[in-house]
């Protein structure tokens, strides 16, 4: 029951005003920068740089580099982290916090010292070739980190504590009893996780798939430096617009076209999940 | 049972490979060369004494601190009002208005970073702690509304109606049924929220300057001087600092109550 | 249930407390964050209002260090009711913030590299320097300043080849950086085009990049990585993941004294040049703007330019500054009169401008 009287208006405001005036409208400000032909000076209105993203087949590599990342990188979550939320939620209670300490660790370290960390694991020199070395199974180092592989492999190591935690949130609350019943009226366990857990946590996984998914997409620092600079997404080419090329109507133009496409995936996929839960 | 076992081994495995860069970088911290490396070759102190030799990063700690839990404090609240807002009411343009708070998510960073500091200049709002906070808020208002949001569809509402037929006025239903029940979802959105905030650095790139750091951007700071394992020796502290929170949190309230039923 | 509890049951559903109590504590938390915030920015902001005080652009490093000692000071001691604030952070990120920032510019001065100054004065933010305001300017060699009149010099360093001396040996000439044996060795700065301004002089082109970018195109796959970081780079190949990058010689000599394994070589063909400049920005009052230029004046001054040279390994921009004996036997160090005549320099008023192009071709010719 929630207080009727502040009602819908009342509940929406605060968040509501903060989002638009703290991102609607600097937004509009960048999308009105993107049809202008150059910042700062005298321009003219244009649509050549939404134009330029689309024509060229440079652009649209790109495109499909990061939403092919994200997909990987969502569905590599969701399938290896559900066991883990699992398992948190129905541990006993002894090592709860260290399996939370440990969801959470990648986290706790900033982001420098963790593409480090990578370096020295994945590197030319790192333990992963210098073990394979070691043990003769090849000569000349694997190229481990500036490939699609191992943007991936980052990505996924600091995106699975958001999913982990997001479906263990829903996990936690469903009643022990369902399953139970499912149980006593003959269900094998495989069927009763796929007939009654699943569907039941439905929610918590498609929380943490749009989480997952947009910060993927949004992701820069660590696509670039486990990529070495030679994946090419999205993000690193906004950046590159914003900060090295100072070409700010085109990297808005770029970023505004990013945020479509995505919030356009994004709702199919609140649509569904619609589907899927009124089931 | 034997699947119970399989999936422990599971979970292990998992989360060595969580902590597997903490595992490999930590011990760099402690060793006397100046590239990071693993394993160590000797011991040395002198990376933790050169982080206390340099008070600026002291002094962005807690301003990142600060940061952290006050924009925590307001996107928990004005989040899961909007939560309830979404979830339990149907109106027009409710999906939209769902899509337009995932949306900070999405939106690249820098392009974010931009934008505020052209909106913010004139306002003055530039390099201040309320300028920084605000930005932090939006950035994790959509973590909280997924988390909330999630627990809030699993919350029975015929429990709430028993607790008002009982005799309770809105607020002790919310206190005494409700919060424990979304509870989880308050956590986990507060966690991903300080860590968010705590961490961010593309924004406050833009939104900082002189006299007002935060520790990542004084760690990026120095990076651009060297990398050496001062950050090892930076990062190593967090850690013990935040396993002791944990730990703390954990003994005053306790996970299992949380996460289970 | 008590008497207490039914009366409290009987306000609340009468409603007006609800109201009232949720707005009240609104009001006490919005007057609570605005007061927390406003104490957390004192804590925060380092220095009080003063008579007048000017906001300076530095890189950082060892760069806030140096200014501190061998230029705030000594300005201080002539201009005693002046306080100057140091704005730390890299070009890539000052520029951009400078620009969104100029219906209210705080910055009035700052260093920037060859590629920004000439930015600026494309875009128009910078402020022309006055010799009367800037009397070391006379030291300075006039080949070194930067073309358009707007920047003033005041180090250089020669832009050549780093490499790990244990894993690879010294190289002779820029071609080295394409011999088969190093395939996936190679670092290559992500935004600076020294490297094939280089390659197209050693061919015979002259300083161009397009066709420096050209000449890699065969031999992209030597290139290992792309960082936008010096610290970066050196970080790579000190480690060994990496063995050789064009790179600076002052900030190879600097890493060296932070105990990396790594060696600067200038290759035969020549090193080109890199300069620091140092800008006044448009925008702020003629007191603002003397004041930021005299202030700027003193990084070419004898004090700090010999700091540049002994901690940083920087090349001085004047030419009547003495660069100690021992640190000319380094390749990376080298007097003002002698950069002048050694060092490659390239039209970087055009490069300026090109800028998205050059790094387009880079792309789609060397990345993909």
């Amino acid at each position: 029951m929630l207080p009727r009287r502040l009602g819908l208006f009342g509940l929406l405001a605060p968040a509501g005003l903060l989002l638009a005036v703290l991102f609607v409208y600097p937004l509009a400000n960048m999308a009105a920068l993107s049809v202008r032909s150059k910042f700062p000076g005298p321009f003219t209105y244009t649509g050549e740089h939404y134009a330029k993203f689309v024509a060229e087949p440079y652009f649209l590599r790109v495109a499909e580099t990061t939403f092919a990342l994200a997909l990987v990188v969502t569905l590599l979550t969701i399938v290896l982290g559900y066991p883990v939320a699992y398992y948190f939620v129905r541990s006993r209670s002894r090592y709860k916090h260290w399996i939370f300490l440990g969801v959470i660790s990648p986290l706790l370290v900033s982001i420098v010292v963790r593409t480090i960390g990578w370096t020295i694991v994945l590197g030319n020199e790192g333990l992963v070739n210098n073990l394979l070395r070691g043990l003769h199974l090849t000569h000349d180092p694997l190229p481990l980190m500036n490939n699609f592989a191992s943007v991936t492999v980052g990505m996924v190591h600091v995106l699975l504590p958001f999913m982990i935690l997001s479906i263990a949130s829903v996990l936690g609350k469903i009643d022990p009893a369902l399953e139970e019943s499912a149980a006593i009226l003959g269900a094998n366990p495989v069927k009763t996780f796929w007939r009654v857990t699943l569907p039941l946590s439905m929610q918590g996984i498609a929380a943490g798939s749009v989480l997952v998914f947009c910060l993927t997409i949004g992701a820069y620092i660590t696509p670039w430096w486990l990529g070495r600079g030679k994946v090419l997404l999205f993000s690193t080419t906004i950046y590159d617009q914003i900060l090295v090329i100072i070409d700010w109507p085109f990297g808005s133009a770029a970023a505004m076209l990013l945020v479509a496409a995505t919030l356009l995936i994004v709702a199919v996929y609140f649509a569904l999940i619609r589907r899927v839960d009124a089931r | 049972m034997r699947a119970d076992r399989i999936l422990g081994w599971y979970v292990a495995a998992l989360l060595f490979f969580l902590a597997l860069p903490i595992l490999v970088v930590i011990p760099a911290a402690f060793a006397p060369e100046s590239t990071l490396g693993f394993p160590p070759h000797g011991f040395s102190l002198k990376w933790f004494q050169n982080v206390v030799r340099q008070p600026q990063f002291l002094r962005a700690f807690y301003v990142s601190v600060f940061v952290a839990i006050v924009s925590t404090a307001l996107s928990l609240a004005t989040g899961t009002l909007a939560a309830f807002a979404l979830v339990r009411y149907r109106f027009p343009g409710r999906q939209l208005l769902e899509l337009a708070f995932v949306a900070p998510l999405v939106f690249p960073a820098i392009v974010y970073g931009i934008a505020m500091l052209m909106v913010l200049n004139p306002l003055r709002l530039t390099r201040t702690v309320l300028g920084l906070v605000l930005a932090h808020v939006v950035l994790a208002l959509p973590y909280v509304l997924r988390t909330v949001g999630a627990t809030l569809h699993g919350v029975n509402r015929q429990l709430e109606e028993s607790a008002a037929i009982l005799g309770a006025n809105r607020w002790r239903t919310f206190r005494h049924v409700t919060f424990p029940l979304i509870r989880p979802g308050l956590i986990a959105g507060a966690t991903f929220s300080l860590i968010i905030s705590f961490d961010e650095f593309t924004v406050a790139l833009f939104l900082t300057g002189p006299g007002l750091m935060t520790l990542p951007l004084e760690i990026y700071n120095y990076t651009e001087f060297t990398i050496d394992p001062t950050i090892a020796a930076i990062s190593t502290v967090l850690i013990v600092i935040s396993v002791t929170v944990i730990m703390a949190i954990e003994r005053f309230l306790g996970f299992e109550k949380h996460f289970k039923i | 249930m008590s008497d207490h509890e039914k009366d409290y049951l009987l306000q609340c559903f009468a409603g007006d407390v609800t109201r009232r109590a949720v707005l009240q504590s609104l009001m006490v938390a919005g007057a609570g964050v605005s007061t927390l915030t406003n104490f957390a920015n004192h804590l925060a902001s380092a220095s009080a209002a003063d008579a007048a005080e000017i906001t300076v652009f530095a890189w950082p490093g060892l760069v806030p260090d140096i200014l501190k000692d061998a230029s705030i000071a000594p300005f201080k001691k002539s201009h005693p009711d002046v306080n100057v604030k140091l704005d730390v952070s890299t070009n890539a990120v000052m520029y951009p913030k400078m620009l969104a920032a100029r219906s209210n510019p705080v910055i009035s001065g700052g260093m920037f590299n060859d590629i920004f100054t000439q930015k600026g004065i494309a875009d128009g933010l910078w402020e022309k320097p006055r010799d009367e305001w800037m009397p070391n300017r006379k030291h300075v060699p006039a080949e070194l300043m930067p073309p358009g009149g707007y920047g003033t010099i005041f180090q250089f360093s020669p832009f050549g080849i780093m490499y790990n001396p244990d894993k690879v040996d010294k190289p002779a000439s820029w071609g080295d950086l394409w011999n088969p044996k190093y395939k996936g060795r190679v670092v290559m700065w992500d935004s600076y085009f020294d490297a094939y301004t280089a390659a197209s002089v050693m061919a015979g082109k002259g300083p161009n990049v397009e066709e420096g970018i050209k000449l890699w195109a065969p031999h992209k796959q030597n290139i290992g990585a792309w960082t936008t970081s010096p610290t970066k780079a050196e970080d790579e190949v000190a480690r060994g993941e990496m063995w050789l990058a064009p790179h600076w010689g002052a900030w190879v000599e600097q890493a060296k004294t932070q105990g990396k394994k790594l060696a600067f070589t200038m290759p035969k063909e020549g090193a080109v040049q890199w300069a620091g400049h140092m800008v006044g920005v448009t925008g702020f009052s003629p007191k603002v703007v003397e004041l930021t230029q005299r202030y700027l004046d003193t990084w070419n001054a004898e004090e700090c330019q010999l700091q540049w040279v002994k901690k940083g390994f920087f090349g001085p921009a004047n030419r009547s500054v003495k660069v100690p004996a021992e640190l000319l036997k380094l390749e990376a160090m080298m007097t003002a009169d002698d950069a002048a005549k050694k060092l490659i320099r390239y039209d970087v008023k055009s490069v300026g401008e090109r800028i998205p192009q050059l790094k387009a071709l880079i792309d789609r010719t060397l990345k993909v």
